[in-house]
């Protein structure tokens, strides 16, 4: 289905891809400049769908993490979101024609994807609550010790290339590539699911929040 | 049910339904490939197509859908199996009706370059591949496609590997474009232009959503003989995820509105049962269609646009190295970023097509022709004017353009219409030919409509359209053939008037040898616009030019209301140089990020001083002092980039002054730069790259998704002594082990220095890289230490 573009953008977490600090005006100037046609190339949609989690296949439930962050949840709702080709096109024209706005506007495409998603998160977290039931927050292939060789099998489950136009590369990529593919889990208690930690990231030993002594990610939604 | 009768738009033909939908209904569990029935329960196949033939369906689509190798992979069945099987099935069920049996082939579920990494050469392939595993059926349909580039792959692949008519239908969202954006109009004229012999929309919405969408496609279909079909879905899905929201009869009830609009097939997809169908056979027996009122118009196209050319259209005319040196030195480097900006500074000044033309001596036009296209048009979307006079250049362009191209050109020697008109038909281009002939240029204008009638008359005789035959009467120059400037025009007028054409001009020739040619141009151009010229070729980026243009559509009533005249000029200040407040230095401009100023900076120390002592002297000291600030936390990437952004372009102004000079390039020293096979992420890599040209350094660019052998041609053909590998992904690392490997066994005497996000210095080791970069700076600086 076709999703709402945020009523505004999110600066902050663009300038925290960026690495860049809160306060700098330059940055927050350059990434303002990029956000009106950003905008205007995005066509958001999202797709999901609820399965029983026991007849999940085996790629999607592969690794320590995954299984934890599903816990006890009977259904697993499998989740898809994309900004569109657009974005990538603007991208596109952007690598070849100023640098600094390429940059600007992908860490500003990576903010809108995260909250498209955060945004369609809530609206499936409101239908499902009126059935009585909790789903804990996103968990994606790549995060912990999840294999990024989930995401072309989440894809096809969910027949992403007809819903929202979105397919995976044989790399497992994601095209186009501001894009989101997860799980959540489903149960009829309060559930928020299991970070995936610094543990078994992939970037632990060079990650420049850790040094920093932060996360890269956010508070938990639930 | 014969061939003929099938396509017979004086009849209305039923196609079957949804396979999912009644597959579902028999108790196929979730997760089953449909496409393996044909071999595990063929009597399921079997009885739900005898169910469709019994319902009324005269063509029945084979359970193909998905049978491409890739879909396949992990099924343990291969192409050639299944789909014989598949076909086999419908054969058998349509033995009692006489139904006609279709090979149905959807998309292939990846998506093709640029978006995605699956070129156009291997979608083909796959394609082919599927094709010939057919050979069995009567005919083959094209499906649920939302890619402009994967249908023309997918039809050349049917069109030069199966002579059977082939159905095309695309799906489309409710706004009238394809997720790829690919709107209604342009897929009719590719589709129609390679060859379908049917063309339809279905899936994604219902008879209700799609109705708009049909009537659209009926106009825009051109030639009558081709039909138009509808197989929607049995309405919109349900909320709760059950079903679709109409019944068979709302459904049947549905589609009676289709009748006045001409469509001659119909059908159902998703949702529709034996049910849906046999209630439509009833409801369109007998039913003789209405011709479709199709609209005479003229268009050229990219997916996401189609140019209607109707009064004055603009053609930015500089993609073409003729005169223009620093243009003619990009294409002898494949300099591809050049090409691009030129491409996109036009687009930007309001260029609604791009000519565009690399023959020079010495290149290897075909390739670069090709190399151009692909380049172009992954990031602008205006349709392309080819212009070349090899016909192997215009071939290579014409086969991977992604839409309806305009080829410039033909002209009335018999040799070049017989060469080239050919291939204008084969790919779906719309065509120019200038009025002159083995004669040379005729000076009269007589003499050249009746040139222009023998190229239109050739042209139609090889099967293209007269709305795709552009006329180019020929601009002289006023300087050297003053009394023959009128009869360009009154050639024009009496083309457009009398032979059904549309006119086409490359104004600027008028002016040659004169001084101020703009004004020239401007008049030249009024006066051919006043009778009737359509496509204007100029300098979109002259803004007298354009301003001719708005101000003639304005004139003409086309731009009604003048509100795109008014768009342009509300906020212009009149042409007066606005006050300099005081110049910044090049150090200044570069410190602070200023490209313009930087570049006019760059051009006034380049009238006193040697380009090479303004780089060494100037812009690298400036690009220190910026990066030992990001280093020390002063400053941020974004101000990094506009820096570098902003010594680009400085450093363009000493390109330029090296190239009118004739002398070589600066040059540090080559870099060879990629981002490994399998990976298309390059934000990082492009990063790189501007600053280690602002270094001086000479870097080639592979791109994206750059195979190992690639790479180790660039090095051997640049003999750079450093080569910058990234890759974003876990995944695409082992493409960078497997690059290293290659380059270490063809014993290429090169460092290699890694990045990427899941980069670490002790991978790098690993995998024999000689350094391991952190960010873009290091890089810089690996490659300082490495020149000396």
């Amino acid at each position: 289905m076709q999703l709402p573009l945020p009523a505004a953008p999110d600066y902050s977490q663009a300038l925290r891809y960026l690495g860049v600090p809160e306060g700098d005006a330059a940055s927050r100037a350059l990434l303002e400049c990029c956000a009106a046609p950003l905008w205007q190339a995005a066509s958001p949609r999202g797709t999901a769908r609820a399965v029983p989690t026991g007849q999940l296949p085996a790629e999607l439930t592969a690794g320590r993490d995954i299984r934890l962050h599903l816990g006890d949840s009977p259904q697993t709702l499998l989740f898809a979101a994309t900004l569109g080709p657009g974005v990538d096109a603007l991208l596109r024209r952007l690598a070849a024609t100023d640098v600094a706005a390429a940059a600007a506007a992908d860490a500003l495409a990576s903010a809108l994807v995260e909250q498209v998603c955060d945004e369609y998160e809530t609206l499936l977290r409101q239908e499902w609550q009126q059935n009585g039931l909790y789903l804990t927050g996103r968990f994606s292939p790549g995060y912990g010790d999840y294999p990024l060789a989930a995401q072309p099998v989440l894809c096809r489950l969910l027949d992403t290339h007809r819903a929202i136009g979105l397919s995976t590369a044989p790399s497992c990529m994601l095209t186009p590539c501001k894009s989101v593919t997860a799980l959540l889990g489903i149960g009829d208690t309060p559930r928020r699911g299991h970070r995936a930690g610094c543990a078994t990231c992939a970037l632990r030993t060079t990650c420049a929040y850790r040094k920093r002594g932060t996360f890269c990610d956010a508070e938990p939604t639930v | 049910m014969t061939l003929n009768q099938l396509f017979d738009t004086s009849r209305t033909t039923i196609l079957d339904g949804g396979m999912g939908t009644m597959l579902q209904a028999a108790g196929l569990p979730l997760g089953v490939r449909p496409e393996t029935l044909a071999l595990t329960q063929p009597d399921l196949l079997e009885r739900i197509h005898h169910d469709y033939a019994e319902a009324g369906a005269q063509l029945l689509y084979a359970n193909t859908f998905g049978a491409s190798e890739h879909k396949l992979a992990g099924t343990g069945y291969t192409v050639e199996q299944l789909v014989p099987a598949a076909i086999a099935c419908a054969r058998r069920a349509a033995a009692d009706t006489g139904a006609l049996v279709a090979l149905d082939i959807g998309p292939l579920g990846e998506l093709l370059e640029p978006a995605g990494t699956l070129r156009f050469e291997d979608a083909y392939e796959a394609f082919a591949r599927t094709v010939r595993a057919g050979q069995d059926a009567d005919v083959i349909v094209l499906e649920t496609m939302t890619d402009l580039y994967e249908v023309k792959a997918a039809l050349l692949a049917c069109r030069e590997n199966s002579d059977k008519p082939v159905l095309v239908s695309m799906t489309f969202e409710a706004n009238g474009r394809s997720f790829t954006g690919c709107c209604v109009e342009s897929f009719a004229a590719v589709a129609a232009g390679l060859g379908a012999s049917a063309i339809g929309i279905n899936c994604s919405l219902g008879p209700t959503e799609i109705l708009p969408l049909a009537r659209r496609l009926c106009a825009c279909v051109p030639n009558a003989g081709i039909p138009v079909f509808v197989k929607p879905n049995r309405g919109l899905p349900r909320a709760d995820g059950s079903g679709y929201d109409m019944t068979a009869e709302q459904f049947a009830a549905a589609m009676e509105p289709y009748k006045e609009l001409g469509v001659s097939m119909v059908g159902g997809c998703c949702g529709t049962d034996t049910e849906c169908i046999r209630l439509l056979a009833q409801r369109f027996a007998g039913f003789v269609p209405p011709l479709r009122k199709m609209e005479s118009v003229s268009r050229i196209c990219t997916p996401v646009r189609a140019v209607e050319i109707s009064g004055p259209t603009v053609v930015g005319e500089r993609l073409n190295p003729t005169g223009k040196k620093r243009f003619q030195q990009a294409l002898r480097e494949q300099d591809m970023d050049y090409l691009l900006s030129q491409a996109v500074s036009q687009m930007e000044a309001g260029a609604q097509l791009l000519d565009v033309n690399v023959g020079l001596p010495g290149v290897d036009e075909p390739a670069l022709m090709e190399k151009t296209v692909r380049a172009l048009q992954a990031v602008v979307d205006l349709p392309l004017v080819l212009d070349s006079s090899d016909p192997a250049a215009l071939e290579r362009g014409l086969r991977v353009y992604n839409g309806k191209p305009l080829v410039n050109s033909v002209n009335g020697k018999q040799e070049v219409l017989d060469t080239i008109l050919p291939l204008c038909k084969k790919y779906g281009a719309a065509v120019i030919g200038l009025t002159l002939d083995e004669s040379g240029i005729p000076a009269e204008a007589e003499a050249r409509v009746a040139v222009a009638r023998r190229i239109r008359d050739a042209a139609l005789a090889a099967g293209i359209e007269a709305e795709d035959i552009y006329i180019d009467c020929l601009t002289l120059t006023a300087s050297a053939q003053q009394d023959h400037v009128m009869d360009t025009l009154r050639a024009l007028e009496t083309c457009k008037r009398e032979l059904g054409v549309r006119t086409i001009l490359g104004v600027s020739n008028i002016s040659f040898g004169l001084p101020c040619r703009e004004y020239l141009n401007v008049s030249f151009l009024t006066l051919a616009m006043a009778r009737g010229l359509d496509l204007a070729i100029l300098n979109p980026n002259a803004e007298p030019m354009m301003a001719a243009v708005a101000s003639y559509r304005v004139l003409s009533g086309i731009d009604a209301g003048s509100t795109a005249y008014i768009a342009r000029y509300v906020n212009a200040a009149p042409a007066a140089a606005a006050a300099q407040p005081g110049q910044v230095s090049l150090e200044q401009a570069v410190e602070q990020g200023l490209k313009s100023e930087a570049a006019a900076a760059a051009r006034r120390l380049l009238e006193t001083t040697d380009p090479l002592e303004v780089v060494n002297a100037h812009l690298v000291p400036a690009l220190d002092r910026v990066g030992q600030g990001f280093e020390k936390g002063t400053l941020f990437l974004p101000q990094l980039l506009q820096s570098a952004a902003a010594a680009q372009s400085a450093f363009e102004q000493v390109r330029v002054a090296l190239a009118e000079k004739g002398g070589n390039p600066v040059s540090r020293g080559a870099i060879v730069l990629a981002t490994v096979q399998g990976d298309i992420h390059d934000i990082g890599k492009n990063i790189v790259k501007v600053l280690l040209e602002n270094y001086g350094y000479q870097v080639t660019d592979l791109g994206r998704d750059v195979a190992p052998e690639r790479v180790v041609e660039a090095v051997r053909r640049t003999g750079a002594p450093l080569v910058g590998l990234s890759a974003l992904m876990t995944t695409t690392l082992p493409s960078m082990r497997r690059t290293i490997e290659l380059l270490r066994q063809e014993n290429l005497p090169c460092k290699v220095v890694v990045g990427g996000a899941v980069l670490t210095p002790e991978y790098a080791a690993e995998i024999g890289a000689d350094f391991y970069a952190r960010d873009a700076k290091a890089t810089a600086d690996i490659a300082n230490k490495l020149f000396g």
